[in-house]
């Protein structure tokens, strides 16, 4: 399914064009698992990944699904898939995308190469309750075991108590006993204490990158980011995820001691809160005409991006992965989501955010109004929001999301005139 | 100093015509399918009234969705920032405008100079827009501009409808009309929802007391009536709700003008 309104992002860096040949490898290593006779996980970004590469096990991330193939805009057809089977169009476009791809009968060539039946599924309800019950669809309709992973909600803030994290670490002892009962072998403790460090360097450079791209003109856009975010979603306890961070870090510095930008001459800073259209990632360089570069994403937050690495101890890998995965700005507590945001406008610079609705999600949409209305009684920064399905195409209005990208800037600009 | 604001909407196209700050003429005819030609035409009407050509034009700026494809304009301005600066030049205390296009609504919030400082668009479905009430008019067999008038002569109850999508809207009209409801409790019940769907565009943006409404809707006043009830307000309403936008891009039209200093040459 194509639309010819849709184009896909213009990346500039060389390291995203790496990191995009690591992502195609790890799926290939996947497949090529599945050959071997190697057990196959099925499970969600927000699980804490240490705990998979610590026990060399091969996960397909279903949310990452459905961005691959939405980016190849394909998601329309995996979506129309699962409401052939009969989910509900206001189930969550995510879920539908990666049921789609579980349930169909024939699959593209383009996702052929990455789909890999499961053995097992380890589900969970971080950020979404929702999650854990497509997760069980597929689980079913696959005839696999099931695991639940059950996250307690943030309704703390940053302060976790000691009970919800020895309650969660408790969580992912299970998984782990439960990897070991399906054919991943014992858990390697020193490994796993390895994997935790590792995470922890991965967040100090991703730290160290962000302070990169708060440089005026910012040397890398989120079409860049959005792959450059990869590491830290899928590859934190890796070697793999620090070494491309390492050269990224590398290429983003020299290009803020020359001054180099992706504009040079960069008028208005802009930030995505919300899913962005991964089918028509041309959308973001749509403003640079106006000057404007989409400088950050909150998406690139998921999975771990915003917390406090001092908090990593590797002696204490369960606790410490207990408290990552908790405190991360989505699992439900709004101040989180909401200061953060704040921080980001300030430390980045921002002139304007742009919010975008998933109608299908029953989470970010609750965070828009709070932010948009923190960010402005904060910075002054204005904040535009508007219906956009990042990941059903068929729901994709170009001449809405344009206009009301128009009026924004217009607006945006003239009052830095004034 | 003559300039030109045309206005390409989605149902309709509109011209003003500005001298310094006087309307000279102005015009509104329906959008066809060749919104260029659209624009030729109302503006060759607009210029024909006030007795000048295009060559007489010193600069001209074009708005709304078909605003890129305005052949003579000089410079495109989007409709948003052009309903604010419309609205604040007819009633210049203005701070909060609903602008009730043919297939969208604005809610927009602007400065005490007319500069957009906060706007918020009705989503894809145009259930909260004039060509709804077309819709409406056509299946109840009643004249547009008697709608408002009309929805406000309850004979019985109002007649509920949904608020959400105009086609299933359309449905449940038949079944109020099937079971016997009265032709202006189900057109009250069109303006109700129309009124609802319009009262959380406008929180969105934060309700300000100095209020304007805008564009095609604004005529309708069984749909102006229930949202003035709504939100305890006063609207002001100009004398054709419709050239806000098209009356504001001459407007923008004089003061890039004044800027510049220097007359386009056509």
């Amino acid at each position: 399914m194509t639309t010819k309104v849709t184009t896909p992002g213009e990346k500039s860096l060389e390291t995203t064009a790496e990191i995009s040949k690591a992502i195609k490898a790890y799926y290939g290593g996947v497949k090529v698992a599945k050959e071997e006779g190697k057990p196959i996980i099925w499970s969600y970004g927000l699980t804490p990944r240490e705990i998979f590469h610590a026990m060399d096990a091969h996960v397909i991330y279903l949310e990452h699904l459905p961005l691959m193939v939405g980016a190849k805009q394909l998601s329309g057809h995996y979506i129309q898939v699962a409401e052939e089977e009969g989910f509900s169009r206001d189930v969550c476009a995510f879920h539908r995308c990666f049921l789609g791809c579980a349930v169909a009968s024939e699959r593209d060539p383009y996702l052929d190469q990455f789909f890999v039946d499961p053995d097992f599924i380890i589900a969970t309800n971080l950020p979404c309750m929702s999650e854990s019950k497509s997760f069980l669809y597929a689980a079913d309709h696959h005839n696999v075991p099931y695991y639940f992973i059950d996250a307690p909600i943030n309704t703390w803030g940053k302060d976790i108590p000691d009970y919800a994290i020895e309650y969660y670490a408790g969580q992912l002892k299970g998984t782990l006993d439960f990897m070991s009962e399906h054919g991943l072998g014992t858990v390697d403790w020193d490994k796993l204490k390895e994997a935790v460090s590792l995470s922890k360097k991965l967040i100090l450079l991703w730290n160290e990158i962000d302070k990169c791209r708060q440089a005026v003109p910012t040397p890398m856009g989120t079409v860049d980011g959005l792959t450059a975010a990869y590491p830290l979603i899928q590859l934190p306890g890796t070697q793999l995820g620090v070494t491309l961070f390492e050269r990224l870090l590398k290429e983003l510095k020299g290009k803020v001691e020359r001054g180099e930008g992706v504009l040079d001459d960069e008028k208005l800073r802009l930030l995505w809160f919300g899913v962005p259209p991964f089918y028509n990632m041309g959308l973001l360089n749509y403003v640079e005409k106006y000057g404007a570069v989409v400088v950050k994403s909150m998406i690139e937050y998921i999975a771990g991006g915003a917390y406090d690495p001092s908090i990593m101890d590797p002696d204490k890998p369960l606790e410490s992965l207990a408290y990552k995965a908790l405190v991360d700005i989505v699992n439900p507590i709004s101040e989180n989501m909401v200061n953060f945001i704040r921080e980001t406008v300030k430390d980045f610079h921002i002139d304007g955010v742009i919010g975008v609705v998933k109608r299908s999600c029953g989470l970010l949409p609750g965070y828009m109004r709070p932010v948009k209305d923190a960010v402005y009684e904060d910075s002054g920064v204005p904040t535009t929001i508007f219906d956009l399905d990042g990941l059903d195409i068929r729901e994709y209005d170009d001449a809405t999301s344009k206009a009301n990208l128009d009026s924004f800037i217009e607006a945006l600009l003239a009052s830095k005139r004034r | 100093m003559i300039t030109a604001g045309i206005d390409i909407g989605s149902l309709t196209g509109k011209a003003v015509i500005l001298k310094d700050n006087e309307i000279l003429a102005w015009n509104l005819i329906p959008t066809g399918p060749d919104s260029s030609e659209t624009a030729q035409e109302v503006t060759d009407m607009t210029l024909k009234g006030a007795g000048l050509s295009l060559d007489n034009m010193d600069y001209i700026v074009s708005t709304g969705y078909g605003r890129v494809v305005v052949p003579f304009s000089d410079k495109n301005i989007t409709e948003i920032t052009c309903h604010a600066k419309g609205a604040h030049w007819f009633f210049p205390g203005v701070r909060m405008i609903l602008d009730m296009g043919g297939q969208d609504c604005k809610a927009i919030r602007c400065n005490a100079t007319g500069k957009v400082t906060n706007f918020a668009m009705n989503d894809k479905c145009a259930a909260g827009a004039g060509r709804s009430m077309e819709i409406m008019a056509d299946l109840l067999e009643t004249p547009l501009e008697k709608m408002g008038e009309l929805s406000l002569d309850i004979k019985e109850r109002l007649a509920p409808l949904s608020s959400t999508c105009v086609v299933f809207a359309r449905t449940e009209v038949l079944g109020h009309l099937h079971e016997g409801a009265h032709k202006n409790d189900v057109l009250a019940g069109a303006c109700e929802a129309l009124a609802e769907r319009v009262k959380s565009l406008l929180k969105r943006v934060g309700i300000e007391a100095d209020f304007v409404i805008s564009g095609g809707i604004a005529k309708n006043i069984g749909v102006a009536k229930r949202i003035e009830e709504k939100e305890g307000l006063k609207a002001n309403i100009c004398f054709e709700p419709q050239i806000v936008g098209a009356l504001s891009a001459a407007v923008f039209a004089r003061e890039i003008l004044e800027k510049k200093g220097k007359r386009k040459k056509r």
